[in-house]
């Protein structure tokens, strides 16, 4: 009797409880749903037109961003810190244009320099850019390498699980999912914002050494400066980042959102890079440290999470390997292919391209080969790729001016004066650099003989 | 035989062997179905006078050494251009090209002239990579000959670069299959393929549509304005707009539905709630479906009106008065039989018939109808209701692009 009391009770409350329950579901329902729908609406509508940047601002910051950044720091402290704005503005300025360029023309940037200019000056721009990505993927296998290294892992057994697996994505999977997740991880990053601002750096030395130029014609400091800005602007992220907008097909009033895009990836990668900078010159520039692998890379996040640093920078360093590694892999095919004719799709239609998996399986297979060859110095075979980006960038950033001005491609969206000046002066950045670094370069060999 | 890319900075001589200037371009017309017959030399006169154009008529010979005019360079008038004709060097040479017969875009990498009934005309399109070695003067590369040449015959091509193109694109491509133009949709840009697409007529572009991968129609129906996506859609099969419909953005779907006639919209949102791989989402909900008590006559007099509106009508399906589903005759079975019988005389009954229901999974339906040996299985709810049609071939795509992931 009293067991069927308690469950009629129980009945009836429950079904109470479920007419009250229904009635506040209602009206959150009710108020919720058009402001969710609102939400999702704008969030979908950004979310299509944002990626390209932020995915190459992110890939920016990869195993050759990380190493090459935290070598600013530890060997020159924070005396380097003022090329960082110039060099984010050159970023934004060229990936603009890139963005521009594929709006405009529907067309890669490969594409473009075939049909507008003679087939050996395509030659020469495809195969060296060809070469600067392949060292860029020896790079990032040798990050990978180097949290072998750091876990004391054989690293040959690390090199080929990760070929493997990004050759898997990628040809038999999807690599956007993936890539989401590789973008979502490189979060991982904000742990050097908290080393940075936790190693007590010096805030009035960080002042000046944004703000006053230092400079000096030794080796070693201008083949770093070559490579900090060889990591940052690449000749990988400019086809990367106008294939992508080409096959989004962004409409001509979306050129705000882009800018937005553009603006949060530079931002983000500068942002990153500044204070990988402090951190390692807060922490390992005043005990004179010099990098030579990654665990005294790694100890630069100590200040943040201690004994745990080594595993952090492990991880980071991974992931920005492997999104590094897919994302350079997949740009360099696309752009060989696309400036010879065997096109494929990036998104999906991957499929119908033999020429870009062979192209593909050949740069992951070599790059991991030559990462394999034994007491091979994987911290400057990894600053040297990066520095050789910067060799090719004045060569690409002229043949984009000029496509970049020419009224019968751009119709009326061709460069603005300015624009022009500040590309023409960085472009006379990067080569001063460039040459200046080779002057050093002969002047120190004869000094040796 | 003569490749265009031999010539580049060949030097030109007029009759009396003056060196006048450099080659600069050679100008053909455009003909449909022909070899493009040459029209023009393009030259650069020496001492920066700008460039001249030359009757072919004039030419009397040109090779890598040089290009030999007939007469005096002063004598000759300038020739006529016009807006159709195509400059090869510029507009072609390095350009994407539809390759027709191959369906599919391609790149030029060098052109192939030849004399063809006394007059030099351009034959065929080398797109091989040794073409490319030959520009480059690399050819000892390939000692072995190891590398294949593949031209394309100049009148199975069609140029893609500019809109302008496109539209006459579209002239030779409507003869073409529709799965085969939704391949060079794919391959073209997004801006060219949008062209194309427009370019078609609604019933081509429609079935396009339908072959199209979703990534790529994502893409266009963010290119092409609303009202076109409506009217393509209009023409589709409801069960492919569903797929659209589900492919697509919240938003974007949300707009497009609202675009449908109010009948198929309704249907839509219907099918909207079943997934991609259940018997559901693979049926479609165009099929002739006429009453239990029609005769033979009527159905058939049916059929002959609407018949152009369905893709497949292989059988017909009997309903009662509530649209509960009775059974099917097929086609065969209609002809044959005494045009004055009723449906319920006729049909397969329903009780000797399997029927699917609309959850079940891809899997199932494709056992169940090769099991069977059917060509098409009605999909029924609980109520017995029939709600729709699988046919094999949506079952094919399926099964296809399952197992060899295309």
């Amino acid at each position: 009797m009293y067991v069927s009391v308690c469950i009629q009770c129980k009945k009836l409350l429950s079904r109470k409880n479920l007419n009250l329950t229904r009635k506040y579901t209602e009206l959150f329902y009710n108020l919720m749903v058009p402001i969710f729908k609102r939400w999702l609406l704008r969030a979908s509508i950004i979310l299509s037109v944002i990626g390209p940047g932020i995915i190459s601002g992110a890939a920016d910051n990869d195993a050759g961003g990380i190493t090459t950044y935290s070598i600013v720091g530890a060997h020159y402290g924070y005396q380097m810190l003022w090329l960082l704005p110039l060099v984010g503005l050159v970023l934004w300025l060229t990936q603009d244009m890139g963005a521009r360029l594929g709006l405009v023309t529907g067309k890669g940037l490969a594409a473009l320099i075939r049909e507008n200019f003679s087939i050996r000056l395509t030659v020469i721009v495809i195969v060296l850019t060809a070469i600067s990505n392949w060292m860029n993927i020896v790079a990032e296998f040798a990050g990978v390498a180097s949290v072998a290294h750091l876990y004391h892992i054989p690293k040959t057994l690390l090199v080929a699980i990760a070929a493997s697996a990004i050759s898997f994505v990628v040809i038999k999977g999807n690599f956007q999912i993936v890539q989401r997740v590789f973008l979502t991880s490189s979060l991982l990053y904000l742990a050097y914002v908290i080393a940075g601002l936790k190693a007590n750096p010096d805030w009035a030395a960080i002042a000046s050494g944004s703000f006053i130029p230092h400079f000096s014609m030794e080796h070693g400091f201008l083949f770093t400066a070559i490579a900090l800005v060889g990591t940052t602007v690449t000749a990988w992220g400019q086809f990367f980042i106008q294939s992508y907008y080409v096959d989004k097909g962004v409409k001509d009033a979306d050129i705000k959102l882009m800018r937005w895009d553009i603006t949060a990836g530079t931002l983000w990668t500068i942002v990153v890079a500044f204070f990988i900078v402090v951190a390692t010159a807060s922490t390992l520039y005043p005990k004179g440290i010099q990098i030579n692998d990654a665990a005294q890379a790694a100890a630069a996040l100590e200040p943040f999470a201690g004994y745990l640093a080594k595993h952090l920078f492990a991880w980071g360093l991974l992931n920005a390997s492997l999104l590094g590694a897919g994302v350079v892999t997949i740009a360099t095919s696309y752009l060989i292919t696309e400036a010879f004719g065997w096109e494929g799709k990036v998104d999906l239609g991957l499929r119908e391209s033999p020429a870009f998996y062979k192209l593909f399986l050949f740069f992951i297979i070599t790059a991991g080969l030559f990462v394999l060859i034994p007491s091979i110095p994987l911290v400057p075979t990894i600053v040297f790729s990066q520095a050789l980006n910067a060799m090719v960038l004045p060569l690409l950033f002229i043949c984009m001016m000029v496509l970049l001005n020419r009224k019968d491609i751009m119709g009326m969206k061709t460069n603005s004066r300015l624009n022009n000046v500040l590309v023409l002066a960085a472009i006379l950045l990067v080569s001063a650099l460039n040459v200046s670094y080779c002057y050093a370069l002969v002047s120190k060999f004869f000094k040796i003989l | 035989m003569l490749f265009l890319s031999t010539l580049r900075n060949a030097p030109v001589y007029d009759s009396s062997f003056a060196l006048v200037g450099k080659y600069k371009d050679i100008i053909a017309s455009a003909v449909a179905d022909q070899y493009a017959p040459v029209k023009s030399l393009v030259v650069t006169l020496l001492k920066g006078k700008g460039e001249f154009v030359i009757l072919w008529s004039v030419v009397e010979n040109a090779s890598r050494v040089g290009i030999h005019l007939s007469a005096l360079l002063s004598r000759v008038t300038s020739a006529q251009v016009d807006p159709t004709d195509i400059r090869l060097r510029e507009k072609v040479l390095d350009h994407q090209i539809v390759d027709i017969t191959g369906a599919r875009v391609v790149r030029v990498n060098d052109l192939q002239l030849g004399t063809i009934e006394g007059r030099m005309c351009v034959i065929a399109i080398d797109v091989s990579l040794k073409a490319l070695l030959r520009r480059l003067n690399l050819d000892w590369v390939d000692v072995f000959n190891m590398i294949p040449v593949r031209l394309i015959d100049w009148r199975q091509a069609n140029l893609v670069s500019g809109s302008v193109q496109v539209a006459a694109l579209s002239k030779d491509v409507v003869h073409m299959h529709p799965a085969d133009i939704a391949t060079i949709v794919e391959d073209l840009n997004v801006n060219q393929g949008s062209e194309l697409v427009k370019s078609l007529d609604l019933a081509t572009a429609a079935r396009v549509f339908e072959e199209i991968d979703p990534e790529t129609r994502r893409i266009l129906v963010k290119a092409l304005s609303p009202d076109k996506v409506a009217l393509i859609t209009d023409k589709m099969p409801l069960d492919e707009v569903v797929d659209l419909l589900k492919s697509l953005p919240a938003a974007t779907s949300a707009e497009l539905l609202s675009h449908l006639q109010s009948s198929r919209a309704a249907t839509a949102e219907r099918l909207l709630q079943y997934s991609n791989h259940s018997a559901g989402g693979l049926m479609t909900t165009e099929f002739i479906k006429c009453s239990i008590s029609c005769t033979v006559a009527q159905v058939i007099e049916e059929i002959k009106k609407r018949s152009f509106t369905f893709r497949f009508i292989h059988y017909v399906y009997v309903v009662d008065d509530e649209n509960h589903f009775m059974g099917v005759a097929s086609f065969r079975r209609l002809i044959t039989s005494d045009p004055n019988q009723t449906m319920q005389e006729v049909m397969r009954d329903r009780k000797g018939l399997k029927t699917l229901k609309p959850e079940q999974p891809l899997r199932e339906v494709a056992v169940i109808m090769a099991k069977y040996k059917l060509f098409s299985a009605a999909v029924v709810d609980k109520k017995r209701q029939l709600l729709g049609v699988i046919t094999l071939d949506d079952i094919m795509r399926q099964l296809v692009s399952h197992i060899y992931d295309v």
